[in-house]
This record gives C-alpha cells, sequence and structure tokens, in this order.
C-alpha cells in the first residue's frame, strides 16, 4: 500500500492551465465591450449637448458678476476668467432665439476649443469633437439642407468637420425660432415701385411668376394698403398649376383669391377673402391645395401671384418650416 | 503513458472555452443592455419635442388656435375623432419617417373618470416609445359638433404619442 500523498500531476497540469485560461478570459471579456463602452459614451455626450443647447438659455460668469445673455459678451468670450454655458433658448426648452445661433455660431469660429470645453467635451480625460446645425425638418445626414435667413445666410453650421467614417453619434431636437421674419426673405412684390423677387421667381410687366418645390415651407404676403388713389379697386391672386405657367391671375376687385388654374373663376377659387391691410399667411392654405389635387413631395408648382394697386411684400423661406404657427426646424448635433 | 491523455484534453477542452466565449462575444447576439435605451432616446426626444412645438400658446382669448396645434386639432374633433388633416400633416413632417399612434386622454368630471380614445389607432411594436403632453381647454372653445361641446368646465387632455422605427 502506498502511504505516501501524491498528487496526479496531470491533475495539477490540467488545473494550472485551466486555470490560466479562466484568469485570461477574466481580463479579456471587459475588452470586448470597450468599442461598444465608447459607443455608449458617445451617444450620452452627443444627449448631453443636445440638452444643454435645445433645453437652456446658458449662462455666464466673469467671476463678479453673472447672467443668461452670453451673447452679448463676445468681446469676453475668448478670456479666461470668463465661463459660459451656450444655451440657445429664450428660457422654454425647444424656443431657440435667433441672436444666440448666430452667436453659437462665432463662438465656435473663434473659440472652439474653449465651447468644446465649456459643453464638457474636452476635459482632462476627456476629447470629442463636435459639430452643430440648425436644419430643415426633411434635412437628411448624407444630405444636409442648412436653414437660412432673410438674406440667404447660413444659420448655424459649426463646428469640426464632419468625419466619413468611424463612430459618430449624432442628436436631432425639434425646435422653433424666434423670430419668424428672421429666418424667411422679404420681397416686395408690390406696384409701388421696383420689385424684387426669390431667386426661383421671375418679374413681369403685370406679375410674378414662380416656380417652387410642393410642400412649400413659408409664403406669406403682408399688404400694407393701396399704392395709389384710395378710390382705385385693389386686388390680389394667387394661382398654382402643377404644369405649365398660369396665364393670368386677375382676382375680384377688393379680394385676394387663392385658386388652382388660371385665369381666376368662381369655379377655381379654393380661397378668397377681403383685401385688407394685415398679413395672409398663405402656406397651409397652398399645401391643402396642392395636396388635394394630388401633388407628391418634390412635384414642381408652377404659382403665378397677381397684384393690382397693392403695397404687398411676400414672405418666403425654402429652408424653414411654418407649422403651428411657428418656424420650425431641427438642431442637429454630431460628437465624435 | 497516462498522463499524457489527461494533460492533452485539459489543453483542448481550455482552448475549446476560449473559441467558443470569444465567438460568442464577438456576434452580434450579445447586445449590452444600454445599446436599446440609446435608439428610444432619440425616439423619445423627438415625441417630446414635436408635442411641445405643436403645443400652442395664445396671448389672448381672440386668438384662433391654428389647426396645426394640439389645441386646434382637439377643438375640431368631431364624433369619429379623427385629427384634421392640417394637424396630420404637421405632425407626420415633424416626426419624418416614424410610423406612430396617437391617442386622447381626458378628464370626465360628470363620471369622475379618465377617457380614452385612439385617434390614430396603429398598432405598436415592442421597441415604441412614448411621449406625452397635458393641455387644457376651455369648454366654450368647442363647437356644438365636438363630443366636449357644453361641458361647462375647462377640459384637461392628455395627448399621447407612441412612436416606433418602422
Amino acid at each position: 500500500m502506498d502511504r505516501k500523498g501524491r498528487l496526479s500531476l496531470d491533475m495539477l497540469i490540467g488545473l494550472s492551465i485551466f486555470l490560466v485560461t479562466f484568469i485570461f478570459i477574466a481580463q479579456f471579456l471587459p475588452t470586448v465591450f470597450a468599442d461598444v463602452r465608447s459607443e455608449i459614451g458617445l451617444a450620452h455626450e452627443a444627449y448631453k449637448v443636445t440638452v444643454m443647447l435645445a433645453e437652456t438659455e446658458g449662462a455666464w460668469s466673469n467671476g463678479t458678476h453673472n447672467g443668461t445673455n452670453w451673447e452679448d459678451y463676445e468681446s469676453q468670450w475668448g478670456d479666461t476668467d470668463f465661463v459660459f454655458l451656450p444655451g440657445l433658448t429664450e428660457g422654454e426648452p425647444d424656443y431657440l432665439e435667433f441672436d444666440k445661433l448666430k452667436a453659437l455660431q462665432n463662438a465656435t469660429e473663434n473659440y472652439y476649443n474653449k465651447v468644446r470645453e465649456m459643453l464638457g467635451l474636452l476635459t482632462p480625460d476627456r476629447n470629442y469633437n463636435f459639430h452643430v446645425s440648425l436644419e430643415s425638418l426633411d434635412s437628411k445626414p448624407y444630405n444636409r439642407t442648412l436653414v437660412t435667413d432673410r438674406d440667404g445666410n447660413v444659420v448655424l453650421d459649426a463646428g469640426a468637420d464632419i468625419p466619413s467614417s468611424g463612430y459618430i453619434s449624432r442628436y436631432e431636437r425639434n425646435v422653433w425660432v424666434n423670430s419668424v421674419y428672421d429666418l424667411v426673405g422679404a420681397y416686395y412684390i408690390g406696384t409701388a415701385g421696383p420689385r424684387n423677387v426669390p431667386n426661383l421667381c421671375r418679374v413681369n410687366v403685370d406679375d410674378i411668376d414662380c416656380n417652387f418645390t410642393y410642400p412649400l415651407r413659408f409664403f406669406a404676403i403682408e399688404v400694407f394698403g393701396k399704392e395709389n388713389d384710395p378710390t382705385n379697386v385693389w386686388w390680389l391672386g394667387v394661382c398654382l398649376q402643377k404644369t405649365g405657367t398660369p396665364s393670368s391671375c386677375n382676382a375680384k376687385p377688393d379680394t385676394i383669391q387663392v385658386g388652382y388654374g388660371s385665369p381666376l373663376t368662381s369655379s377655381n377659387v379654393k380661397w378668397e377673402d377681403t383685401l385688407a391691410v394685415k398679413t395672409y399667411e398663405l402656406t397651409t392654405i397652398l399645401n391643402n391645395i396642392m395636396r388635394d389635387e394630388g401633388f407628391s413631395d418634390g412635384d414642381t408648382v408652377y404659382i403665378k401671384i397677381g397684384i393690382h394697386n397693392t403695397n404687398a411684400t411676400l414672405y418666403y423661406s425654402g429652408t424653414i418650416d411654418y407649422l403651428a404657427g411657428k418656424a420650425v426646424a431641427k438642431l442637429v448635433v454630431y460628437v465624435w | 503513458m497516462k498522463a499524457q491523455a489527461f494533460t492533452l484534453e485539459g489543453v483542448m477542452a481550455s482552448l475549446l472555452l476560449l473559441v467558443v466565449l470569444y465567438s460568442f462575444f464577438q456576434s452580434t447576439i450579445v447586445i449590452s443592455p444600454m445599446w436599446s435605451e440609446i435608439t428610444d432616446a432619440q425616439l423619445k426626444l423627438i415625441g417630446y419635442d414635436t408635442l411641445k412645438v405643436l403645443d400652442y400658446y395664445r396671448t389672448s382669448s381672440d386668438e384662433i388656435y391654428p389647426n396645426q396645434s394640439l389645441q386646434g386639432m382637439i377643438v375640431h374633433l368631431n364624433s369619429t375623432f379623427k385629427p384634421n388633416q392640417d394637424f396630420i400633416y404637421a405632425l407626420e413632417r415633424m416626426i419624418y419617417l416614424a410610423d406612430y399612434r396617437l391617442e386622447l386622454c381626458w378628464a370626465n368630471l360628470s363620471t369622475n373618470a379618465v377617457e380614452c380614445r385612439a385617434l390614430v389607432d396603429k398598432k405598436p411594436t415592442p421597441e415604441a416609445v412614448a411621449a406625452s403632453r397635458i393641455v387644457v381647454i376651455d369648454s366654450g372653445e368647442f363647437p356644438a359638433s365636438s363630443p366636449f361641446y357644453g361641458r361647462g368646465y375647462p377640459i384637461v387632455f392628455e395627448v399621447r404619442l407612441i412612436l416606433w422605427r418602422p
């Protein structure tokens, strides 16, 4: 009988190999999620940035004073003792102020790293890049439509260039902007003086022809009054067609009429009102007419504006949507 | 000689364990529990923002609620509870590409109950998210054709928007 205690060498070697393997897997497993963790981290950073921009009005402090109107201190943005959170709202989430959007554009262009720092993207243990823009509701990542102001300048498209590969997190927020008339072009279409019209329009002797795309985003006409003799009749007609330019668009005296086809008759007038000194917001009316006539998104619509003895301005935008009485767009944030 | 066989089995078993675990975690079957929250968060935000934008704040009682607003949609409901086309256009323009279900709940003080109706009755997927908003409309706003006409008290409505990716 063997009285010596003996451990089998096979068992020792097998156990050792098993333990080494087990420890190796235990060390290896967390690294499996490393890529995923960085993706998750990016998403949280992008979410945080959208909350700071779209839900807060921002703040500033220089050590002795503070406030929320950080956009008024452009000369101090670069100062080391001046800190600011570039929130964009008017005090209500999703309600953005036009001046703050422009200020963020300037701040990011001139003090990119400072803005990154203020948004928490640049810290001793974190280094993210970002890009922020104000885009149309149907803007796509591969075909971006940036919102422009009344002078045709892009309102907000700031930050580092968006990379074409790698991990990028993208968040968008539906917002509305104050005020709508900072974002739409104003074009004099009245009979009192020289007319100016959007790029897609042409001035004729008696009327104006335009080629727009359905659905219209913002289309309003502000009437200021009669051009000259107050006893003369005045009228304003808007005619839509799917193919070919409308031939004429004379409305009934003292009315504003919107119709499909031309000339305007009692059978093709879809909406009318007494012409008065006021603003006629026609976006929804025109889109409804086109929808009823079977227009599809992206279809060209031929519009003729006939106008007589009237001082008026056309407000038009091809980038900002006018929904529920608000100028609506989306704030898009990329972080990588 | 027996010792060799046991050691070889140990090596092979360890290698097999390693290969299996490696392939298992590298595949797409295992998804971190945080992933669904990432896509949820974006959709939830879109829902929240959409309802907020469509909530129309009147500056005077003479103002008419736009048809595209939540209040305009509710005021123009009739017995079919079908939202007007202007509202649907605005809603779909904002949620763009997501599918949705729209519900309306309100407090009925006569019966002390909360009643609900589906205004857009589509069936959500299991990954759907929801956002809601409370609006209050005075009883005098409702036309005679409205199911809320003549209540005599301001009615509290909850508009629920359920969104999912098709």
